[in-house]
């Protein structure tokens, strides 16, 4: 299955090497490279610092334990995020939030007219706090597409969603939050 | 791209939150509450047992090639087959050997170019027998083989019978005409 030409050489190799060991300083060497990145995959997931948090730390153990299934086909990063990316949407899953009852409670916004970008002057704490106003499934799609970087075929992978619906899901979200970012609308 | 886009992906840094202070910390707690490496150990432990395992399977392969290196080596003889035929072969083996020693004593031949021949003759049956001993190798429990093994055996020891009786006759004879010429 493996090909060595789809290996992935990682920057940190030595590291990732230690905690195949169960090396306890490369472990925590490797938390202080990833921390940042993960603590704010999950953050803008469950919207809770501390339970981001927890999340993002657990996500690493559950890494250290699993080193063994690292393939190398990705990069260490990509792992490693798709565990904290999937712990934190098991975490609003458990709170009962179905990301597909959003759809309807927000399809208004769709038929309205796109909003002139041209009005809103961006800025990032505004922006952040609009993005925590979104509906769990508009907030998910749109961090996992604009921030984590993810392509429509990725996140439909994750969310067990098809790509045509992630591409509507992310249209819509960007709608609804240009028209949160209006100024008028504030 | 949309503007609102081309703004998040120039300003991605910028967006990022810091953890709650003291979460270096509690990570360092819950690492050291992690068995230490137990699970995450397991993949060198495999390989260790595999090494293991590798070098038992060396070791009595070379044993194995060591206590049968002559069967290995040229063959697989007679006795090896099993032990009813080593016993077969023990005793043609010594009744070959009682006449080797009779052959080789002294007072048979009086030539001793003669000797020479006949030694050489009955190794050359021998060749014979290396040459099924590799057969055997080949074909492990080959009925065919393993008579034509003590057929071999057989032959050997009544060829040296005959060499023998013709031996002792010529000696015999020998004997009478030196005496008779003795007498006269």
């Amino acid at each position: 299955m493996s090909h060595p030409e789809q290996s992935y050489i990682n920057l940190n190799q030595e590291i990732i090497d230690g905690c195949r060991q169960g090396d306890k300083d490369a472990q925590f060497r490797l938390y202080k490279l990833y921390y940042r990145s993960m603590y704010n995959a999950s953050l803008r997931i469950v919207k809770d610092t501390a339970e981001a948090e927890d999340i993002m730390q657990e996500a690493f153990l559950t890494a250290f334990e699993k080193i063994g299934t690292y393939e190398g086909k990705v990069s260490f990063g990509s792992w490693l995020k798709r565990i904290v990316i999937n712990k934190s949407l098991d975490s609003i899953r458990k709170k009962k939030i179905k990301l597909t009852e959003l759809n309807e409670e927000t399809s208004k916004f769709t038929e309205e007219i796109e909003t002139d970008e041209s009005e809103i002057q961006y800025k990032v704490e505004t922006i952040k706090k609009a993005m925590e106003k979104l509906p769990d499934g508009y907030r998910i799609v749109l961090s996992m597409y604009l921030f984590e970087g993810y392509d429509h075929d990725e996140i439909a992978g994750v969310l067990g969603i098809s790509n045509s619906t992630s591409r509507s899901q992310y249209t819509r979200a960007k709608q609804y939050l240009l028209k949160l970012l209006k100024p008028n609308e504030k | 791209m949309s503007e609102l886009e081309k703004y998040i992906k120039e300003n991605k840094e910028a967006f990022d939150s810091k953890p709650l202070a003291g979460h270096f910390d509690r990570f360092s707690e819950r690492l050291d509450q992690l068995p230490s490496g137990k699970k995450v150990s397991l993949f060198p432990r495999l390989l260790k047992v595999a090494a293991i395992a590798v070098l038992v399977v060396l070791s009595s392969l070379w044993t194995y090639e060591k206590v049968f290196q002559h069967s290995s080596e040229n063959g697989i003889s007679l006795g090896d087959v099993s032990p009813e035929y080593r016993e077969v072969e023990h005793f043609y083996k010594q009744q070959i050997n009682i006449r080797y020693d009779e052959i080789n004593s002294d007072h048979l031949f009086t030539d001793s170019t003669q000797k020479r021949i006949v030694l050489k003759e009955l190794s050359e049956m021998d060749s014979i027998y290396n040459c099924m001993k590799e057969d055997l190798k080949t074909n492990p429990n080959d009925e065919r083989v393993i008579n034509a093994m003590i057929e071999h055996y057989r032959l050997k020891v009544e060829v040296m019978n005959n060499l023998l009786e013709r031996l002792k006759k010529i000696q015999t004879n020998q004997k009478q005409i030196s005496h008779e010429n003795n007498q006269i």
